[in-house]
């Protein structure tokens, strides 16, 4: 069932018995988990079914610290989340991305990659992927031409990843779901419905109900006996720190954690690589699947570097190409993405006409990186407000010198392997040569991987949540998505978030004795 | 012998020795050419790149600058026949990238043998 809540009466009560806010592949995978329960959802979206410039102002805020992109252009306030602006690449976690790692300060999470398990199968139905396998091996046998590099295993690795059919090119979680949920019986979506408060009792241990408001000046409440956050990693902890008539550090503050380790995936052109002659092979080709050299457990505990993998792009396509960091400037999300593409394609003619049809030999390293957790790297909240009165989110995005000598040693350590395969050579771009230069280049792009502001711990002194990812200190208090991340691993986020978010559906089940 | 005429001895003596050494070590009847030939690179690298990452390895501070010092490393690689010996400095080049024993070179990661290649290969005579 769909509702504008523009067009109910001023201060209507909206009651179910759990609320879900945001509609992003987090919020809408819980959503569509309690389809044909006998439970009322109740599921909120800020904006409509379409991009709406005055929802998306809604997410304008400042950026210090290092350059990062426009808040307002780098997530999308319309049904479906940001999923209608993603990639759609999947990978799962490694075991390392979960362990406590004594060179990664704040590493570690409550819960270990088998805990996830059990939901990544799940999540490969909602995220419309192929079989819940990411092994080389058994795409080997399914595809032809699968051919790794001939690179040591026990060093370097090829990770695999899926492209998911549910990805913003084919129109998001808005495209595939909307009328599973618009026709799900139980399910209630509200549009233009901003939380703009979450109100607790007075102990301030359980909350009662979230307060919305829309631009038509309508301002409801939602009740609920659960309440789920799915706003995104910015969106969650700005609610959490803007929700302090009753906490004054905000609700699940009391540490002041909320809001901190805000995490990124660094994506930058690294390294070229040259190939002795061409190798055949399709694991480049992006269609099925997408494949990336990452380093072994093994050889990150022994140079005590964080998780990372390399992604070849032909040479030519990318020193043509402008780093996203410069071609995704505009407030507009949708003026930056025309403006990234529109660079693409540019790339694209000039590299054909440089290749004139020759097989590529030259590749240039896309290195995907896990930026370490940084307490100082952070979401806070400022004097300026939005136009319904919430504060703004601002964000101080800062990194460390692990993460820069992390992203040196995995290339060095990839074209050590390269060369001695005998395939091709390696060479590091200028910026990550001198193992004493800890600076970043201004094309130091980030993935729009929001990740960390609510981090997942077993202690309310050193997290925002609990391995349930129940916020500590109130009963009925949830975070669904990468905010709950106690690290960033080295693949993209949404195959992850959408498991961490099926398996807190199922602990909200348990509590409502609906498991 | 006069001052003069010894000066002038010990000039020509000097000038003797001051002829392009390559000379000596490339035209000495033991010396193969594979040993300043690195195959692997050639592949990806026209001569002037060769040469260029020779004089780069020459100039650093842990470079191998000697001319002398270079063939008599990559000598040890030598054996019967050219054909031989370039399998030899292939099969070295593959345990230097297995042992580690590599180096950066204006970013690129090479083995320290072809390294060694290219800064020999850079004291050659440029072809016209």
């Amino acid at each position: 069932m769909h509702i504008d809540a523009r067009q109910l009466p001023d201060n209507s009560l909206i009651e179910g018995d759990i609320c879900i806010i945001g509609t992003g592949p987090a919020g809408s995978s819980i959503a569509m988990d309690w389809m044909n329960t006998k439970y009322k959802v109740i599921l909120l979206e800020s904006g409509g079914f379409e991009y709406d410039d005055k929802v998306q102002d809604l997410y304008k805020g400042k950026g210090t610290g290092q350059k990062y992109y426009p808040l307002r252009a780098s997530r999308l306030s319309y049904f479906g989340g940001t999923s209608n602006h993603w990639a759609g690449m999947c990978a799962p976690f490694d075991n390392i991305d979960f362990m406590k790692r004594d060179w990664v300060p704040h590493s570690g999470w409550p819960i270990t990659r088998q805990d996830l398990d059990p939901y990544y199968a799940r999540a490969c139905e909602k995220l419309k992927l192929g079989p819940n396998n990411f092994d080389i091996k058994f795409w080997q046998k399914e595809k032809p031409n699968m051919n790794p590099f001939p690179l040591d295993s026990s060093i370097v690795w090829h990770k695999i990843w899926q492209i998911s059919a549910v990805s913003g090119f084919a129109g998001g979680f808005n495209k595939a779901y909307k009328d599973t949920i618009v026709n799900a019986r139980n399910i209630h979506l509200y549009t233009y419905a901003t939380v703009v408060n979450i109100n607790a009792n007075d102990s301030v241990k359980e909350i009662t109900s979230v307060t919305v408001k829309n631009h038509a000046g309508k301002t409801h409440t939602v009740k609920a006996k659960h309440f789920i956050l799915a706003g995104g990693t910015i969106q969650n902890a700005r609610m959490l720190l803007a929700s302090n008539t009753q906490a004054p550090k905000g609700l699940g503050n009391d540490n002041d954690l909320v809001g901190r380790f805000f995490m990124e995936h660094l994506e930058i052109d690294t390294a070229e690589m040259w190939l002795l002659k061409p190798f055949p092979t399709d694991l480049f080709n992006w269609s099925p699947i997408w494949c990336e050299f990452a380093i072994t457990e093994k050889v990150q505990f022994e140079k005590k570097i964080t998780n990372g993998t390399c992604g070849p792009m032909p040479l030519a396509w990318a020193k043509n190409s402008k780093p996203r960091m410069e071609t995704w400037q505009n407030e507009d999300p949708r003026k930056s993405a025309d403006n990234m593409f529109k660079n693409w394609d540019e790339a694209g003619k000039l590299a054909a006409k440089e290749n004139q049809g020759a097989i590529t030999r030259a590749f240039s390293f896309q290195t995907r990186i896990e930026q370490a957790p940084n307490p100082d790297s952070r979401i806070t909240i400022g004097p300026e407000k939005d136009e319904l009165g919430v504060p703004r989110a601002n964000l101080n995005w800062a990194l460390t010198d692990l993460d820069k000598r992390s992203i040196r040693t995995i290339n060095k350590i990839i074209g050590e392997q390269v060369g001695r395969s005998g395939v091709g050579r390696v060479r590091l771009k200028d910026f990550i040569q001198d193992e004493n230069d800890m600076s970043w280049p201004e094309g130091t792009n980030g993935g729009w991987h929001h990740m960390g502001t609510t981090r997942m711990s077993d202690s309310p002194k050193t997290g925002v949540v609990d391995a349930n990812c129940q916020a500590f200190g109130l009963s009925n208090l949830y975070v669904a998505g990468a905010a709950c991340y106690a690290t960033a691993a080295a693949p993209n986020p949404t195959f992850t978030l959408v498991a961490l978010s099926l398996r807190l559906s199922d602990y909200v089940k348990t509590k409502m004795g609906t498991a | 012998m006069k001052r003069q005429q010894f000066v002038l001895l010990g000039a020509a003596g000097i000038a003797a020795l001051a002829v392009p050494s390559y000379w000596y070590y490339f035209t000495d009847a033991d010396y193969d050419p594979v040993l300043a030939r690195p195959e692997a690179l050639s592949l990806i690298w026209e001569d002037a790149a060769i040469r260029d990452i020779g004089k780069k390895y020459k100039a650093m501070p842990a470079g191998e600058s000697r001319q002398r010092g270079l063939v008599n490393a990559l000598s040890t690689l030598k054996t019967k026949d050219s054909k031989a010996t370039a399998e030899a400095i292939e099969q070295q080049i593959k345990k230097d990238f297995e042992a580690g024993n590599t180096v950066m070179v204006d970013g690129w990661i090479l083995s320290k043998t072809e390294a060694r290649q290219c800064a020999l290969y850079s004291t050659t005579p440029q072809k016209q």
